[in-house]
């Protein structure tokens, strides 16, 4: 579903990625670390077309986002750090208007239970976003990814700034993507959640995929052990 | 996906305080000055109404007169003013509104309104075509200026992107919304503006169009204005930036590229001082016909020219009277004078408006208020017009008068006397506006500045609007 091959992103001189091979099939997740400037982002970017690699290919479901990049985004939900949802709007009316982007006409009814079952509280889905928690916009997001019924989910350092009990109701959640045939692109920093929710971790160093880890295969403390050692050698580097 | 948007921007519009803010406080100004327009309109129409009347009634009951003792009495020529002058005064408050029609001068326009209005001095820019035009365009800066901006920095422009949305979808979405929202504001300013006019009796067809190109023109600027706003809110690297500039494209449109271009008008073609002109026409129409001798070859001339019209070849055969034949002289002599004086001091205003004009390129906002004006017939074109046909007319009746002086004034002289009949024979003053094929033709290079301005700021808009949304940011 994604599938990123040989790529080699430059920005200024600056070498943001370098001969980067993944493959994302549907229904599993494949969870990125690394630390800030190893080149997650950048590989989110390629993915939803907003930069193009320098060589390399990178495809959604067989369209490149970067010669194609609205057909690409169809098949594509993205979800950031930050939910990026319209404050003056209410949660049922940020949730209708993308849906309506994605080209459906769900009734208020059916959008409301999107909502819920993502895990917003009734009597919240018609409050302003203003004045929504990190926590409830983020669930606004997933509600979000879930009504477009993507191909494909990317998440860009999701859990950050989530209470434990959010974090671990947004993994939940994001496994009943996983149920869904979605394939799931995740950067984070949260090596528990990481192994919590993906079939396979990388670990990215210096803008190369230096480890890639069937994550049935190790437990938790084994995968911070690797990355710790990467780490240290990046800052030996 | 172009109508989800739409809808979107609705929303927001809705919820958006300050376009309500700025919504009523324009209403309100709007009000005010629609109110006060009506009013002065009301009271210049019926004071030019009984003021017409006044001098017909007197000029036609000043009994047995001598009729170049008339012609020093004469007439006043009144301003024609249009139904529109209450939405846009132009520059009638500070050009004179009548003309004195008297015997060997040419006067200048006299009873300017802003002599009688100093109480309202401070306010007296705020008409309703004022309001429309420079509240409106502020309150489209305020409501517009983070119209992209701020989709960057919440992550909504991502979100956007990321959604698939087509960046025809986007640009159609985010242009079609301020599109909509001025056209309902133009609509709206105008109706209250121009709503207690409509209840006045004018002839309706030619109004009805002038209303409707006023309300294309304020449309097209402020549609330009948006797309201007749109494109700094696109290439803004902040909301704050964009507000910055914004608020100095608005202070350049509105406030000061009106300013400048007066300042640099009279900078370049300085005024002509009124005593000088006096002097001037003192020294060259008056004193030299009278005093001196530069007057013979126009008497010579004007009395050749009743010889040929009656057919003689002596003018005492025809027993004319000499002092009329010698009134008329001086006034074709003093006309040419005018004719050099006041035709300098035109080109002079003339060349100060072509000044106004190329500065108006530099601003929409600018060439609109000039367009307006024209269209509501309270420019420099139609006071120009309102002095050339007075000029024309006084002209008219003084030799009227003078002939009727010199056929039946034989051996009287001065104390010749004419009746009523005379006095009903002189017409009456009248003019009306320039036709708008003449305001068209006379502000074509405003009128293409606004195109141009729409043109090049919605491409601009376009063109910028599409790069966000390709870029995600």
């Amino acid at each position: 579903m994604l599938v990123a091959k040989a790529v080699r992103k430059t920005y200024g001189g600056i070498v943001a990625l370098e001969d980067l091979n993944l493959t994302v099939e549907s229904g599993s997740t494949l969870c990125l670390l690394g630390a800030n400037g190893a080149g997650k982002s950048t590989t989110m970017n390629l993915f939803l077309g907003f930069t193009s690699p320098d060589s390399g290919s990178i495809e959604v479901d067989g369209l490149s986002p970067s010669r194609t990049p609205e057909a690409a985004r169809r098949k594509l939900s993205y979800i950031p750090e930050n939910v990026s949802l319209y404050p003056a709007l209410s949660g049922l009316e940020n949730l209708r208007f993308f849906d309506q982007l994605s080209g459906h006409q769900r009734s208020d009814g059916e959008l409301t239970e999107i909502l819920v079952s993502s895990g917003l509280i009734r009597s919240q889905v018609l409050q302003p976003v203003a004045q929504y928690s990190k926590g409830m916009k983020q669930k606004v997001g997933l509600a979000i990814a879930f009504a477009k019924g993507a191909k494909a989910l990317l998440l860009d350092e999701p859990l950050s700034g989530l209470d434990p009990k959010a974090s671990s109701e947004f993994t939940g959640r994001l496994r009943q993507f996983q149920e869904t045939g979605c394939a799931v692109l995740m950067a984070t920093h949260d090596i528990f959640r990481a192994k919590e929710c993906a079939s396979t971790i990388g670990i990215m160093r210096a803008g190369q995929l230096v480890e890639l880890l069937d994550a049935s295969q190790v437990d938790a403390q084994e995968i911070e052990r690797i990355y710790l050692k990467h780490m240290r050698e990046d800052s030996a580097i | 996906m172009m109508g989800a948007l739409l809808q979107k921007e609705f929303l927001e519009y809705r919820r958006d305080r300050r376009l309500w803010l700025l919504g009523v406080l324009l209403f309100l100004l709007l009000s005010a000055a629609s109110l006060d327009g009506w009013n002065r309109f009301q009271a210049d129409a019926s004071a030019r109404a009984s003021a017409v009347e006044v001098d017909r009634k007197v000029w036609v009951e000043q009994g047995d007169n001598n009729p170049h003792g008339a012609a020093h009495f004469s007439r006043y020529a009144f301003r024609p003013l249009p139904v529109l002058s209450a939405f846009d005064p132009g520059v009638f408050d500070f050009a004179g509104a009548a003309f004195w029609m008297e015997a060997h001068t040419q006067n200048p326009t006299s009873l300017r309104r802003v002599e009688d209005v100093v109480v309202h001095a401070p306010f007296s820019s705020l008409s309703p075509a004022w309001v429309v035009l420079v509240a409106g365009s502020l309150l489209v800066a305020t409501v517009l200026f983070s119209s992209v901006s701020r989709e960057r920095e919440n992550g909504t422009l991502k979100a956007l992107a990321a959604s698939g949305l087509s960046a025809r979808d986007f640009v159609v979405g985010k242009m079609g919304a301020p599109t909509v929202l001025i056209f309902l504001l133009v609509v709206l300013a105008m109706t209250i503006a121009l709503g207690p006019l409509l209840l006045t009796k004018f002839n309706p067809e030619p109004t009805a169009i002038r209303v409707l190109m006023l309300l294309v023109l304020y449309f097209c600027v402020l549609l330009s204005f948006s797309f201007a706003v749109l494109w700094i809110s696109a290439c803004a690297r902040s909301s704050g930036e964009a507000f910055n500039l914004s608020a100095l494209l608005w202070i350049f449109f509105a406030l000061a590229s009106p300013l400048l271009a007066g300042q640099l008008a009279t900078t370049i073609f300085p005024d002509i001082d009124e005593q000088s002109l006096r002097n001037e026409i003192q020294l060259k129409a008056q004193t030299p016909f009278w005093v001196g001798s530069a007057g013979d070859d126009a008497k010579a001339a004007q009395e050749r020219a009743v010889e040929e019209e009656f057919g003689v070849s002596d003018f005492d055969s025809l027993g004319f009277d000499r002092e009329a034949l010698v009134l008329q002289a001086h006034e074709e002599f003093a006309n040419k004078v005018y004719d050099e004086l006041y035709g300098e001091l035109q080109a002079r205003h003339r060349n100060q408006d072509s000044v106004q004009r190329y500065m108006s390129v530099l601003s929409p906002l600018l060439a609109a208020q000039r367009i307006s004006a024209g269209i509501a017939g309270t420019d420099l074109l139609a006071q120009w017009d309102f002095a050339d046909s007075a000029e024309q007319h006084r002209r008219e009746i003084i030799e009227l008068l003078n002939r009727d002086m010199m056929i039946h004034g034989a051996d009287k002289g001065f104390s010749y006397m004419a009746d009523r009949s005379l006095w009903e024979s002189i017409p009456d003053y009248q003019t009306s506006a320039p036709s708008l094929k003449e305001v068209v033709r006379y502000y074509f290079i405003e009128l293409s500045a606004v195109c141009v301005w729409l043109v090049v700021m919605a491409y601009l808009a376009f063109r910028a609007l599409k790069t966000s949304l390709v870029r995600g940011q």
